[in-house]
């Protein structure tokens, strides 16, 4: 048993998200690398900067996926892209 | 690497079905890579020469979209950034230090809130987007534009697991910084 384990268990709470563990899972949890487990939801139930943090990363990752994604493929760039195959399996 | 071998009806089917579908994103991506439409063009194009070339080395029905931004991303490397005056200037070292100091822990330093991002219009997250150091804008786009995992960035890129997200949670930060920036030029910050 690690320290912190052994922490835990004294205190009773062995479940429970420590604000760096919470910091450390938000990027994770985000993009989808991890769930967003009962522990993580509990902590940031109680602490406002965790909260604030997770309100502002989510909402910035979905402004960049609405608002970059909008390049024009230009005009000829696929059937050039097509053409140039086609040629490639003449030769 | 094992080789596939198609007939040449097949090379076209995986072409059009497996890789065409990509070319939206892959523009987008050479776009903000290069900045310039032509560039962009070309890289595109590149890429998909490049994909038809080598085609025997991609496994129908594995992950086209990762493999072809791979190409599109070692192409870069290769023959833009090269020609480019200014080398990236991330020092990778650093920012695994970084990653594993306490600063990881450290609140939020700028007073950027959700809110406020609502706000902002489309360009200046773009515009803070394309402020970023290239190495840092790359993160960006392959995770929140393009949603790809992180083991697939990891193989896209060329780099451990560890340094993707280190590289995504400094990449993060300096946006937001930019963006709150933006946010008190425009006053909705003080
Ligand atoms: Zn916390």
């Amino acid at each position: 048993m690690g320290l912190k384990e052994f922490l835990n268990k004294i205190a009773g709470r062995k479940e429970r998200l420590s604000h760096s563990e919470c910091l450390q899972m938000l990027n994770m949890v985000i993009d989808e690398e991890m769930d967003e487990s009962e522990e993580f939801k509990s902590h940031l139930n109680v602490c406002m900067p965790c909260y604030e943090k997770y309100k502002l990363d989510k909402a910035l990752k979905a402004m960049l996926k609405a608002k970059c994604c909008r390049a024009e493929v230009p005009d000829g760039l696929v059937e050039d892209i097509k053409s140039k195959i086609s040629g490639n399996i003449i030769s | 690497m094992a080789k596939n071998s198609y007939t040449e009806k097949e090379k076209q089917q995986v072409f059009n079905q497996e890789f065409m579908p990509h070319v939206n994103s892959m523009y987008n991506f050479a776009h903000r890579l290069t900045f310039d439409e032509d560039d962009a063009k070309d890289l595109v194009q590149d890429t998909f020469m490049k994909a038809f070339r080598f085609i025997e080395s991609f496994e129908k029905g594995t992950n086209a979209k990762a493999w072809l931004f791979r190409i599109l991303k070692n192409s870069f490397i290769n023959d833009f950034r090269k020609k480019s005056k200014a080398p990236s200037k991330v020092d990778y070292q650093e920012v695994e230090t970084y990653y594993n100091s306490d600063e990881v822990n450290t609140p939020i330093t700028t007073d950027l809130r959700a809110e406020t991002v609502h706000d902002l219009i489309g360009d200046e997250i773009s515009n803070a987007l394309n402020s970023l150091d290239v190495d840092f804008r790359t993160v960006i786009i392959l995770c929140d534009l393009e949603g790809f995992k992180y083991d697939e960035m990891a193989k896209i890129l060329d780099i451990p697991i560890g340094t993707v997200r280190s590289r995504l949670h400094r990449a993060r930060i300096l946006l937001k910084e930019k963006l709150s920036e933006y946010a008190k030029q425009m006053g909705y910050l003080r």
